[in-house]
């Protein structure tokens, strides 16, 4: 009970979760726990269940694309206090990327699966959940854009002389 | 919107229309296409300048080309310049070697307002080569670390490879009240820090966003993103600076080559306020 507590104020003290009820927050609490990764280990892999969330405590993670006959692609870094994960929200449910810790870390995992069948009986909390996490998710969105428009391409490349 | 008027200025010297010879005392190769020349006058006075000024630098026979001025304004005697080949003409100076001869006019344009940061914290957030602009404003804040509370600079580089001045860039993390901060689009194998776009690192900020003058550099596409992400920070727009690159050609406000909207970039600029031009930013060819 103790421990649960303890998550409680940790996941309260989080801007995703800032405001919510004790209720959802005892709840929520209840499908967390703490966990710690090692340097190198993988918190997820592409393709499995993607049944969890994750804020990132401390430390640093890498989101990779596995490409066939070439390294491994980091295609965004994520920090203390970041959420990792939001494909738990949107079917088919399952991991689009690699999460690798870059660093030990710690984090508090989220039984995500657990939490979408309480915001299915409970739209109100699903409504406040989805605009949580939808800035997160289109902030991504954005940069991932930007990331792709390769903004600081030699003109060579980009194929414009001045 | 002119910059002289005939009552003004009745000379071509007073004009700012004539270079001055300059002669390359070292060329420093900084990533596979960009140099820093350091030109020293070759008679008369050093040209003194303020962060955020650039110059025209004429290379004989080939053509000119407005570059920022990304060199220590306390440092006088010495013109420091960082230029990317693009073309024929900043690829001639690319290609210069140590006492070779250029032309300078200069300097030209309004500064970065250093003088707006007295007891507040200074945030540089460049991109590219947006960094070499706002070096000097680095400069002259180090000088003067008295004078502000913090000085935060973020940084985002295409791949670790291409970030500019990296060994400045661990040397400045190193100063008190200093925080360097480094991202990338591409990472590379043995690449272990952030992955990217520069505006993600503003969450890792722990200044006031109130008490706080942002200096912006990069590709017009990342100013405006970061525009919008600081005002989102909590940063007022009156309080974020960008450093617009345009093609100037007279570089004193008549010809008209550089104008943007109401703006004539290399008099009323190339340093602007965001309300100034976030807007005329996004129009498209402008």
């Amino acid at each position: 009970m103790a421990a649960i507590k303890k998550i409680a104020e940790l996941l309260s003290a989080h801007p995703l979760f800032e405001g919510f009820d004790s209720d959802t927050m005892e709840f929520l609490a209840g499908c967390a726990e703490n966990k710690a990764y090692r340097k190198g280990e993988y918190i997820f892999k592409t393709g499995e269940p993607a049944d969890k969330f994750y804020i990132l405590r401390s430390g640093d993670v890498a989101l990779e694309m596995q490409i066939p006959g070439r390294a491994r692609l980091t295609v965004q870094s994520l920090h203390t206090d970041q959420l990792i994960g939001a494909s738990w929200m949107l079917p088919p449910f399952t991991w689009r990327l690699d999460a690798r810790a870059m660093t030990n870390i710690r984090v508090t995992r989220v039984d995500a699966a657990c939490l979408r069948d309480k915001c299915d009986e409970n739209h109100e909390l699903g409504y406040t959940i989805m605009k949580r996490f939808l800035p997160i998710i289109a902030e991504r969105l954005q940069a991932t854009r930007m990331q792709l428009v390769d903004l600081y391409a030699p003109m060579s490349e980009v194929g414009t002389r001045l | 919107m002119r910059a002289v008027s005939a009552d003004e200025a009745t000379s071509s010297w007073d004009l700012g229309m004539v270079p001055r010879p300059f002669r390359v005392r070292k060329n420093r190769r900084e990533l596979n296409d960009v140099v820093t020349l350091e030109l020293e006058p070759e008679s008369g006075e050093p040209m003194a300048f303020e962060p955020g000024q650039f110059t025209m630098l004429y290379l004989h026979g080939i053509g000119e080309i407005p570059i920022s001025i990304s060199g220590d304004p306390s440092h006088e005697g010495v013109l420091v310049q960082t230029i990317r080949s693009v073309g024929a003409v900043s690829e001639g100076f690319c290609n210069l070697s140590e006492g070779d001869m250029v032309g300078v006019r200069g300097p030209f344009g309004r500064p970065w307002p250093v003088e707006k940061t007295d007891g507040k914290n200074l945030l540089i957030m460049a991109g590219g080569l947006g960094l070499a602009p706002v070096r000097p404003a680095v400069y002259w804040a180090l000088q003067n670390m008295d004078r502000i509370k913090k000085l935060n600079i973020l940084y985002g580089a295409r791949t670790p490879d291409d970030a500019l001045f990296p060994s400045q860039l661990l040397g400045w993390e190193a100063v008190d009240d200093v925080k360097v901060l480094l991202t990338v689009d591409r990472p590379v194998d043995d690449w272990y820090g952030r992955v990217g776009v520069v505006t993600d690192l503003i969450a890792d900020l722990d200044i006031d966003p109130q008490e706080t003058i942002a200096m912006v550099c990069g590709p017009d596409v990342m100013m405006n993103f970061t525009i919008q992400s600081l005002r989102a920070w909590g940063l007022d727009g009156e309080n974020v600076y960008v450093s617009l690159e345009r093609n100037m050609k007279c570089a004193i406000g008549w010809c008209g080559h550089c104008q943007m909207g109401p703006h004539i970039i290399c008099h009323d600029g190339p340093v602007f306020s965001a309300p100034e031009v976030a807007e005329l930013m996004s129009v498209w060819e402008l």
